[in-house]
């Protein structure tokens, strides 16, 4: 099984992929850069979990 | 000739699958059912599992182009599935990119992340959606990009399983910004999700070259 998993992982060009997650992360923090303050997010952090919407027929 | 039919074969066999994925993804913006539902008034319920038939039928329409010219009908379905699935990335990428907020609150409403991961996740998933889809469609590495795209529909499929899972009565938040309304649409999220899957699955164990270079002799 581990034999298998590792030929697989061999075929992979770990160079592209090593280039893409630098390129997501550059772009993903120029993209926050960017957006307008009201889009903006915090680097570190989360948001608020909104109320579940009640159910149909419910006063 | 048995080329030409299985030409014939994958172009229906795409029509179909675009409009069952289609009906399943947007069944209320989208139905092409609805040209029946004055005979049918009832029809719309099944939007889903109409989509899901045509995807069906796409499929059998797809062995059938094998059958028939089996090199033909593997270049078409590389294509396809490489246009298609890059494709739809790089569209439920965009909206996500151009307000991260906006994504980010709809990441908390799966209560799925640690809180504080849930800006950073909502920053880099759409990049990482909208990189690979590009690279699936425009570079030769296929591979990497499939199997990108393989992790990021099992990483969709576990948040969806687990908000249907836990009754949060969410929304996917694939392709639009919604808030927590309507849950039947999480369903079909990862009913779609599960259809999708099965190809790129395919796409990761071929080898490694451009869409160009696919139909050259």
């Amino acid at each position: 099984m581990s034999k298998i998993f590792s030929h697989i992982l061999s075929q992979y060009s770990w160079k592209f992929l090593a280039v893409m997650s630098a390129l997501v992360l550059i772009l993903s923090i120029a993209n926050n850069l960017i957006q307008p303050q009201d889009r903006k997010v915090a680097w570190i952090g989360g948001q608020e979990v909104l109320a579940k919407p009640a159910p149909e027929g419910a006063e | 000739m048995k080329t030409i039919f299985s030409a014939i074969l994958l172009t229906l066999g795409t029509i179909v699958f675009g409009l069952g994925i289609c009906e399943i993804s947007f069944p209320d913006a989208f139905s092409w059912t609805e040209v029946l539902s004055g005979i049918f008034p009832k029809l719309y319920r099944y939007g889903v599992w109409i989509g899901v038939a045509e995807c069906t039928f796409a499929t059998l329409l797809a062995v059938f182009a094998w059958f028939l010219d089996r090199a033909f009908a593997r270049k078409g379905l590389e294509t396809l599935f490489r246009l298609g699935i890059g494709g739809m990335f790089i569209f439920a990428s965009w909206f996500k990119i151009s307000d991260p907020k906006g994504f980010a609150i709809l990441v908390a409403q799966y209560q799925f992340l640690p809180h504080d991961l849930v800006n950073i996740f909502a920053l880099v998933m759409p990049m990482a959606e909208i990189l690979f889809g590009f690279a699936l469609i425009f570079t030769p590495f296929n591979r990497e990009s499939a199997s990108m795209i393989f992790l990021m529909f099992i990483a969709f499929m576990v948040a969806l399983a687990s908000a249907l899972w836990r009754d949060l009565g969410i929304t996917c938040g694939c392709f639009a910004l919604e808030g927590a309304q309507d849950k039947s649409e999480a369903w079909t999220a990862l009913i779609r999700d599960l259809i999708l899957i099965g190809p790129t699955l395919w796409l990761t164990r071929l080898e490694n070259r451009s869409l160009w270079k696919i139909w050259r002799k």
